[in-house]
């Protein structure tokens, strides 16, 4: 195959489309305007495990991929595409990354569905603090006219109930972007009364943040990713990702 | 007779997708114009990088959605040059949130990224490209690139320059670009956000763009300028001045006032400028613009016919509008689009002069469409070749034929507007996906034609309207 041993974790990271799928013919395009080539393979997909939503359900449908190699893949063979997006309209074309025996087809699904937990992983080892808390108070600080992507922000005060990492302070405070530009737009945003547990990491230093730091009754925190801000169902998980990830 | 095609570009592979296509723009070979390139932004990030393209004059599209995606797709534009080289100015936001200005060509719209990158500069904004093949007897034709943007590489977030990279080949091996800041005054606190530029067959380039002269957070007090280049750009916009201080760039309007955030119904306003010169007599050109010197934002059509020396008053006002972009098509007609919000719907329109007065237009209602609360575009842009137009504009996608007056449902096309997608054929109107499920409405880019009866070998399938 084409990894001897591959690494899945990595694959599923690196791709943006992954199936499982069976070799239709070689050597030809089922995609309008594009001409076929020796290394193209027309493959049928079995069983889609990670794709853009937008394609829907891609189960028997033919997708052309571009393959690294040509002479490794023979018709009617099963395999796992490791592929990134290409063409998408009158047919699908992707480009392949990689592909491996159709025996780990439910190791790489296994993969794919870690991939949230490693990025809350992920998240959890950069924060500063980790806080079971309740928030008490929002409001915004003022317009940023300095730029149009500005995040707009608008700083949080807290009830904590638990710190799950460092030491906060009842005065601990965090800034979350307001601004529905597509740079802020899946920043969490934060609503009076609202639990959960919270990960609060230092501002990046492309960030800009407000012009009066005033309004801060604390060090500077922010809530930039979708996974900064959890559940308290997820405690026992965050816990134990805690555990694995070291202090800060 | 006019004929008259819209399309939602959104292809039936991508029948699920839900997500915003924030602000379209497009390009088409002027020799070949069945090849057709839009580029919108998928938001939210992370998303696809890429572009759009038919090679059939907007009656199917196609993504090629193979350039690397670890940057945030930001502001983008794109030229297709006669020679069918491709020029993509594309504002990439990396994980270090400066916004890059990447011009990437290809010579083949199915190829596969990466694409060479022939431009780079750091913290921009707006990037509007202008490809143009020039012709010259007995010698290779050239691609002329030319990419407008405002600069905030002196202090990111606190000033930016209009500036414009000019490429005098940008389909040699190592292109040059030349990068020229146009404003010769002083701009307080910077330049607005549109640089517009426009060249004709015989070397006259022009630019537009605004210098502002004071902001205090609620409104901008700018001038509007157009400058000018007789030898395509290559001489620094120079060769226009202002009789009030002598220095290049014409002051077509002074302390014009604009109300700076302002949004109408959801839609962020001060993006409106657009230019565009005669293709058959570069002494004439047309300007718009956005302000709020009345009681409403509202747009302003000038021209002038003598090269940019002396300028007209108003010759069409449209109120509560946006989105505005202007061309001029073989016969010296104008071309006019922009959005207008009427009893709370957008109508996208479509004018066009009907005499050589530029006072007196016809009105093609392309869309009528629901409003959305997400800001769908800040800018648009119409081409035109030989006699005809060709846009792209972002509405709500919802596939009723009452929505599309200038294309009447036919039996083929029951929607009115052809959706590529999957849609009910007849009421309840209904997105449908790749299963046959519902899928909620949302705001896609439509492609749109109005096309001269004239025009020789004209695609099939189009919807007459008579204007």
């Amino acid at each position: 195959m084409h990894e001897l041993q591959p690494d899945i974790p990595k694959l599923v990271q690196a791709s943006s489309f992954i199936f499982a799928g069976t070799v239709v013919e070689l050597g030809t395009s089922s995609v309008a305007n594009l001409p076929p080539r020796d290394n193209f393979a027309v493959i049928r997909i079995d069983r889609s495990l990670r794709s853009d939503p937008a394609l829907g359900e891609l189960r028997k449908r033919v997708v052309t991929v571009a393959l690294r190699k040509r002479g490794e893949l023979q018709p009617q063979q099963r395999a796992v595409f490791f592929t990134s997006d290409w063409i998408q309209g009158r047919g699908i074309a992707a480009r392949e990354i990689s592909h491996v025996d159709a025996q780990l087809e439910d190791d790489v699904d296994a993969n794919i569905k870690l991939l949230p937990q490693r990025h809350l992983a992920d998240r959890l080892s950069s924060s500063v603090l980790v806080i079971v808390a309740k928030v008490v108070a929002v409001k915004p600080t003022p317009f940023d006219v300095r730029w149009r992507n500005a995040p707009q922000w608008a700083i949080a005060s807290f009830d904590i109930r638990n710190a799950l990492r460092g030491r906060p302070t009842q005065s601990t405070t965090v800034l979350f972007p307001r601004s529905a530009r597509p740079t802020w737009a899946l920043a969490p945003r934060l609503s009076d009364g609202q639990r959960g547990i919270f990960l609060l990491h230092r501002p990046p230093p492309w960030a800009p943040l407000p012009e009066s730091q005033q309004f801060l009754t604390s060090e500077a925190f922010t809530l930039l990713d979708p996974a900064d801000v959890q559940p308290e169902s997820q405690r026992p998980l965050i816990e134990k990702l805690l555990g694995q990830v070291g202090a800060p | 007779m006019t004929f008259v095609r819209v399309v939602d570009i959104i292809p039936a592979e991508r029948s699920d997708e839900a997500g915003l296509n924030w602000q379209p723009s497009i390009a088409v070979n002027p020799d070949n114009p069945d090849q057709i390139v839009i580029t919108t932004t998928d938001v939210p990030p992370p998303a696809n990088v890429g572009y759009w393209y038919s090679c059939d004059r907007g009656g199917t599209w196609q993504a090629n959605f193979s350039e690397p995606d670890g940057a945030e797709e930001m502001d983008q534009s794109t030229g297709l040059a006669a020679s069918g080289e491709l020029y993509w100015a594309v504002a990439l936001n990396p994980p270090s949130n400066t916004p890059t200005l990447h011009v990437l060509r290809t010579p083949n719209l199915v190829a596969a990224g990466p694409f060479p990158d022939i431009d780079t500069r750091l913290s921009i904004d707006q990037p509007y490209t202008l490809a143009f093949t020039q012709h010259q007897s007995g010698q290779p034709d050239t691609d002329r690139t030319y990419v407008g943007y405002i600069d905030h590489s002196g202090n990111m977030g606190d000033s930016a320059a209009a500036t414009i990279d000019v490429c005098p080949d940008a389909q040699a091996a190592a292109p040059v670009f030349a990068r020229v800041v146009l404003d010769h005054r002083a701009s307080v606190p910077w330049n607005g956000y549109e640089v517009r530029p426009t060249v004709h067959s015989d070397g006259t380039a022009y630019v537009a763009y605004k210098g502002w002269r004071s902001y205090n957070g609620t409104t901008v007090i700018t001038d509007i300028v157009v400058e000018r280049d007789d030898s395509w750009g290559s001489g620094g916009f120079i060769d226009l001045t202002d009789p009030s201080d002598g220095k290049p760039g014409r002051l077509v309007a002074t302390n014009v006032r604009i109300k700076d955030p302002q949004s109408l119904d959801g839609q962020r306003l001060d993006n409106d400028l657009s230019l565009c010169v005669d293709p058959s007599n570069s002494n004439t050109v047309y300007l718009v613009w956005g302000d709020n010197s009345g009681e409403n934002y509202t747009l302003r059509v000038r021209r002038s016919l003598d090269r940019g020396a002396c300028w007209s008053s108003d010759l069409l006002t449209v109120g509560n509008a946006n989105l505005a972009g202007l061309a001029i098509n073989s016969d010296g007609r104008v071309g006019f689009v922009y959005q207008q919000l009427v009893s709370g719907q957008w109508e996208t329109h479509f004018r066009r002069t009907t005499d050589a007065t530029g006072e007196n237009w016809d009105d093609i209602i392309l869309a009528r469409t629901a409003t959305t609360t997400d800001s769908v575009a800040d800018y648009s842009r119409v081409i035109s070749v030989g006699k005809d137009f060709y846009g792209v504009f972002p509405a709500w996608n919802t596939p009723d034929p009452a929505n599309f007056p200038a294309t009447p449902a036919t039996a083929s096309n029951p929607n009115g507007a052809k959706f590529l997608r999957g849609t009910t054929s007849s009421p309840p109107w209904q997105l449908l996906g790749a299963s046959g499920q519902p899928v909620a409405e949302s705001v896609d880019p439509f492609f749109y034609l109005v096309q001269d009866e004239s025009t020789p070998a004209p695609p099939t399938g189009l919807t007459a309207t008579t204007q």
